[in-house]
């Protein structure tokens, strides 16, 4: 099976034909068994949840928010270097296990089945400048739905990198080695302008003025999260003196960034390494359930680690499951794995997986070479 | 002051943060469980004592508490007419409940709760109260569980004391069993102590035992008529009194409690077969039939929901059943009411209320 990918460029409304898609998978693939093999891996998962998964994210969410307070009061006396660190580091990890282990996956919906209406993905707001109304638009519904379709999917790339040599070189991406480490540290900027930035392309781009009002609630939301970063928390330290106050200051910004570069790695581990697919829309018309996993588990790549990297990670080390069942509960994916794994074995689906530094590598290899026209290294 | 320090809170607002360093502390209503004890012989039921948060206030006799209890991680949402005294040096409270079959709150607080547990309260509510100058003469008839609000009005009659107005009570109490009548031992004390107390309990299941009719009414509380009168209990026994007592051109004197779930009984009742899926927020009604997910029921009724992928993967379109039921169309599985749904990937099973 052969596809050719259809993709519009970023300038122009003309189609572009680029370079042939490699074959997704064997042609005996039996989508039906595939899908309801899975489905039925699902409902065995769902079928299980109970009090135990939600003593587990209660526990997660008290302990990290427990941290955050204690993280930014050891900050107030950021004048002594370890407690800098300390606090940078207890802050860190909270920002960390709120935007991954609890906000990401709250806000799919993977603890609505509770009926807690604190822990809900229609009432979440997470410690992030991207508001969650446009991260659950970008991420849960165009993302999700579209994982690496082109022209649906706009994480490929993020709308500014080539990240797969399926996608058309531009002038722009000479400097993507720059962008990649801008990126990775100021990361919830990137997430926060992504909605408003994917709302500009694409098929039904909108126009400026049509983009503003998400540009204004980015803003609206960006405001009260650096006001209490940067002046609330650190103005709490004034009785001890200005330094105290910029050495707070300074310990949330390094907080953030620790926060933005991890959540950036893990994130880009999750469709970029070596020998994901790409999918074009065409490929994906009237695909069926078992279809829709395939392209989940082909457009996802896992990495590997134990249980303190499924916290850290958000249980994206577990992208692959994360993709097939978006709402099942990030704690159940490392029992499921393995019988993730022997059904895509059985069925002839690539199943990626690696430890996270070769993932990141090749993808910090991609970034490097497709800056430049043309396709990958030779193998 | 609240929204000043949520500032330093946001995205999370106060109570979030405050009830993350202990769980009373925070503005929501909460409370935990500091007791649980048999209520009757048979220990089908349990009186469960509750140290509610800041924001309680104390209730008047005779009201329920509405209590969301996490059962196998899923919450849940009962009333219980709250069985102690108003305001108790301790702050406490108590509710007393029955295990009824199948009844998965119940069960679970009558033989799973334990001194620590959390549970979500309500303000306590209810017109089923005794006015403040109690009437000098009471008939309180229950039956089962319904004896709850009346044992509250008891207590609180015998914690006042001999004062020159305590009134003259007599207590028709229905039970299947001896073994099932809830505060059985307290029943008889309160009964041989207080001379203005008159207890009768009717078991229902013995050899002889019936329910209550006119008959039997006239020959255990011959001054029927004349009492001021609590009703609580089965629905047979709450409608043999408001006939009989509208019959006695009494109907003013008589003051009935129901137990049945409040959402269900304003689900509305098709006529055609169709079911109909009810959008609350809109004031809009849709037929529904249990092929067609409820995203395009609403749609088709001019409404237009936020939705998003229309295969259940985004939960943008996430929408809370107020009641009925809804099977999920892709593994057929029934949800009930009390949580959100997925309105793509969800069909009415029967009618349906919708906060949309």
């Amino acid at each position: 099976m052969t596809a050719v990918l259809e993709t519009r460029s970023e300038t122009r409304d003309a189609p572009v034909i680029v370079a042939p898609v490699i074959t997704h998978g064997p042609d005996d693939f039996d989508a039906d068994t595939f899908g309801s093999e899975l489905d039925a891996l699902r409902d065995g998962v769902l079928a299980s949840l109970g009090a135990d998964d939600a003593a587990y994210i209660r526990s997660v969410i008290t302990r990290q928010r427990r941290l955050d307070l204690a993280g930014r009061l050891t900050l107030m006396a950021g004048v002594f270097p370890p407690a800098w660190l300390a606090g940078v580091g207890m802050l860190g990890l909270a920002k960390i296990l709120e935007n991954m282990e609890i906000g990401h996956n709250v806000m799919h919906g993977q603890w609505d089945w509770m009926r807690d209406p604190e822990i809900h993905s229609t009432t979440w707001e997470w410690d992030n400048v991207c508001p969650a109304k446009q991260w659950k638009h970008t991420h849960n519904h165009m993302h999700h739905q579209w994982t690496n379709v082109s022209g649906r999917d706009h994480d490929i790339g993020y709308g500014v990198m080539r990240i797969h040599p399926d996608q058309p070189w531009q002038p722009l991406h000479l400097v993507q080695p720059a962008i990649f480490v801008t990126l990775a540290l100021l990361f919830e900027y990137g997430v926060g302008l992504h909605d408003t930035n994917s709302s500009l392309s694409g098929e039904d781009k909108a126009s400026f003025l049509e983009a503003a009002p998400k540009l204004r609630e980015l803003l609206g939301k960006i405001r009260p999260q650096v006001t209490k970063d940067y002046v609330l928390f650190p103005a709490l330290a004034l009785p001890l003196g200005f330094p105290s106050v910029v050495a707070a200051a300074t310990g949330a910004v390094a907080a953030n960034v620790v926060r933005n570069v991890w959540s950036f790695a893990v994130i880009f581990c999750g469709h970029f390494p070596d020998d994901v697919s790409l999918f074009a829309i065409d490929e994906v018309e009237g695909e069926t359930r078992g279809d829709w996993y395939r392209r989940q588990v082909l457009g996802s790549a896992n990495f590997t680690g134990g249980p303190i990297m499924n916290l850290l990670s958000g249980n994206l080390d577990y992208q692959i499951e994360h993709h097939l069942f978006p709402d099942l509960p990030s704690n159940r994916y490392a029992e499921i794995a393995p019988r993730v794994r022997e059904i895509c074995a059985r069925h002839g689906v690539a199943y990626n997986t690696g430890p996270f530094a070769r993932q990141f590598g090749s993808v910090v290899r991609k970034v490097l070479r497709l800056s430049l026209p043309g396709r990958l290294f030779a193998r | 002051m609240v929204s000043l320090l949520e500032r330093w809170t946001t995205p999370l607002d106060t109570d979030a943060l405050l009830s993350a360093l202990h769980p009373l502390w925070g503005r929501v209503l909460r409370g935990i469980v500091e007791g649980v004890a048999p209520a009757n012989p048979s220990g089908s039921a349990a009186s469960i004592r509750i140290r509610p948060g800041r924001g309680w206030r104390p209730h008047r006799p005779g009201q329920f508490v509405t209590v969301g209890v996490d059962v196998d991680g899923v919450r849940h949402h009962r009333c219980y007419s709250l069985t102690s005294l108003p305001g108790r040096p301790d702050g406490g409270i108590e509710i007393t409940v029955q295990a009824a079959p199948g009844g998965v709150v119940s069960n679970h607080l009558v033989h799973h709760a334990r001194p620590g547990d959390i549970v979500q309260l309500a303000p306590a509510d209810g017109e089923f109260t005794l006015p403040r100058v109690p009437p000098a003469r009471l008939l309180f008839v229950s039956g089962g569980s319904g004896i709850t609000p009346l044992m509250g009005m008891l207590r609180w009659l015998a914690a006042r004391g001999e004062a020159p107005d305590t009134p003259d009570v007599v207590l028709l109490h229905h039970a299947p069993s001896a073994d099932r009548v809830l505060f059985a031992a307290e029943l008889e004390r309160l009964a041989t102590t207080l001379p203005w107390v008159h207890v009768e309990v009717i078991q229902t299941r013995r050899r002889g035992g019936a329910h209550l009719d006119a008959g039997r009414l006239s020959r255990l509380c011959p001054d029927w008529r004349d009492r001021e009168t609590y009703v609580c209990g089965p629905e047979a026994l709450l409608g043999f009194a408001a006939e009989h007592w509208t019959a006695a051109g009494r109907a003013d004197r008589l003051h009935v409690e129901r137990f049945a779930p409040a959402a269900l009984s304003t689900v509305p009742t098709s006529t055609d077969g169709t079911a109909t899926a009810r959008f609350a927020g809109s004031g809009v009604d849709g037929a529904a039939d249990p092929g067609t997910p409820l995203l395009d029921v609403a749609e088709r009724a001019g409404l237009r929901p936020a939705a998003g992928c229309r295969v259940g993967v985004c939960h943008t379109c996430s929408t809370r059943l107020d009641a009925g039921c809804v099977r999920d169309l892709r593994d057929g599985r029934l949800v009930e009411a009390g949580g959100h749904i997925q309105l793509c990937v969800t069909a009415a099973a029967g009618d349906v209320i919708l906060d949309l």
